[in-house]
């Protein structure tokens, strides 16, 4: 494990996100409502850089021709195939199996930092 | 490209280089991958204004005419986000963009472009279409093909009129620029049908081969996109694409249209691949019974599929078994009839460095490189630069 200052608190408001190259992989810093979450820019799918995508809500499990919209601002669509991802946890809102890989991030001193598992 | 002649004398010392031209065989083998399936963007009608004949600019005076409206678009913006250029707006609105977003970064040596107007050919006003198609083939020449070794182009063509559709694949059938006519897969009438033969017998000529691109389906005077009638969502309407690549592929063979045309080439472009098994079977079966309802068909309804037809590999069956895909494309014989196409820079693209990383390496060479050589012939590497 080691641990990587990417970033200053201020360089990403809420709602933000910031894309960093630390430890030779690029990771999405996103701000959602105060708190951090680490992506790997990697969509588990054909690997684009999934954190270039748009952030927006997503229809949820419902009955069959009802549409219940929700997590706005928490889900990740890649900018390719679409698949959709919930970034506060990585995982794909289809199949909890298929996720993006995360990273714990902290804020000490007003510095955004991430935490890479050795290779 | 050249390849350098090199003369060696007896102390070994390079002493003299004639460049020559190399030859297909030399340039062949250095291909890493050939891309069938590359939509470069017409920003708007208006750009074609300049090969255009004056009685038509008219129509493109006060908006333009209209288009058929609501083709079947899904819920994004239908193209790869993160390859959208600042200063168009476009994902591939430019060559030189396409070139670093596409060619370079994922090692592509020659892009096949498909652009962005095979919906002309279910619009209504077909003599404007036939302009248009020749104004859209002359602007693809000068801004894409000519300046960039790496691009070649295809035919578009009004395909409701076919014998406007010939006259414009002989206009350009000896452009070395230009590898194929293009279809889009709405249509009116099965593409096996003898209404359309005349633009077959213009493409033989030529040795062009066909491609059909999905596309359009269910719009302007096309027919419903399935066989049932018009689906209610895109995820319905994109899975039943191969649904009229199907009817279009059977019509071809059953029609007698390789029989008529023994040389003509056919690619099924964007319909993936895994519907080809299952037409082989069901023909084969079917055709000893059935065969006195077309007893010019000489062969059995696979062979022409082996011999006549490639498919693209966008979008690429993705089963959780990768054998599967194999087993299918093992029936269609893949090493003889599939070719890449990434669709860039469609939502659909396919990842070549990713996608086919299980393939075993000498059929995703055949698949990368060396069936689309078969196909298109040595026009693909045929130099194209302005005159
Ligand atoms: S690469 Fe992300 S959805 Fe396909």
């Amino acid at each position: 494990m080691a641990r990587y200052v990417v970033a200053q608190e201020g360089d990403i408001p809420p709602g933000g996100r910031k894309i960093v190259r630390v430890a030779g992989r690029e990771v999405g810093i996103f701000n959602l409502e105060g708190t951090l979450y680490a992506l790997k820019n990697v969509c588990a799918h054909q690997g684009a850089r999934v954190c270039l995508g748009r952030v927006v809500g997503t229809t949820l499990p419902s009955e069959v021709y009802e549409f219940k919209y929700g997590l706005e601002g928490r889900i990740l669509r890649c900018p390719w195939h679409e698949w959709e991802y919930d970034i506060t946890t990585g995982e794909s809102v289809f199949d909890p199996n298929v996720r993006v890989i995360t990273y714990p991030v902290d804020v000490v001193d007003g510095e955004v930092a991430v935490t890479i598992p050795e290779r | 490209m050249t390849a350098p002649n090199i003369i060696i004398k007896e102390d070994s010392m390079a002493l003299a280089v004639e460049p020559r031209e190399a030859t297909f065989a030399e340039r062949a083998a250095q291909l890493r991958l050939i891309d069938t399936d590359v939509h470069n963007d017409l920003p708007g009608l208006n750009e074609l204004r300049p090969f255009l004949a004056k009685q038509w600019h008219p129509w493109l005076d006060n908006g333009g005419p209209g288009q058929a409206a609501r083709y079947y678009a899904n819920m994004g913006s239908g193209r790869m986000d993160d390859a959208i250029r600042e200063e168009d707006g476009l994902a591939a609105g430019d060559p030189d963009w396409v070139v670093q977003q596409l060619m370079t970064k994922y090692r592509i040596d020659i892009g096949i472009l498909t652009g962005s107007i095979i919906g002309l050919s279910i619009q209504h006003d077909y003599r404007f279409q036939a302009a248009i198609a020749s104004a859209y083939n002359e602007w693809t020449l000068e801004k894409w093909v000519r300046p960039f070794t790496c691009y070649k182009g295809s035919i578009a063509c009004a395909v409701q009129d076919p014998e406007a559709s010939a006259r414009e694949i002989r206009r350009l059938g000896d452009d070395p620029g230009m590898v194929q006519v293009l279809l889009a897969s709405a249509a009116r009438i099965p593409y096996g049908n003898k209404f359309y033969w005349p633009i077959y017998a213009a493409a033989v000529e030529h040795g062009l081969p066909v491609a059909v691109h999905v596309g359009s389906e269910g719009t302007g005077i096309a027919n419903a996109p399935t066989g049932v009638g018009f689906p209610s969502t895109y995820l319905e309407f994109h899975t039943d694409h191969s649904q009229t690549m199907m009817a279009h592929c059977v019509s071809l063979i059953t029609e007698g249209t390789f029989e008529e045309f023994p040389t003509l080439k056919f690619a099924f472009i964007e319909g993936g691949t895994c519907w080809a098994p299952y037409v082989m079977g069901r023909l084969d079966r079917l055709y000893p019974a059935l065969k006195a309802e077309t007893p010019y068909l000489k062969r059995r309804p696979s062979e022409y599929i082996l011999d006549n037809c490639y498919f693209s590999t966008q979008p690429i069956e993705e089963p959780d078994n990768h054998a599967h895909l194999l087993q299918m494309l093992a029936i269609m014989k893949a090493e003889k009839t599939v070719l890449f196409a990434s669709d860039y820079p469609h939502w659909d693209f396919d990842n070549p460095l990713m996608a086919f990383n299980f393939f075993p390496a000498d059929l995703k060479r055949r698949i990368f490189v060396e069936n689309a050589l078969e196909m298109y012939g040595p026009r693909l590497l045929a130099t194209h630069g302005r005159a």
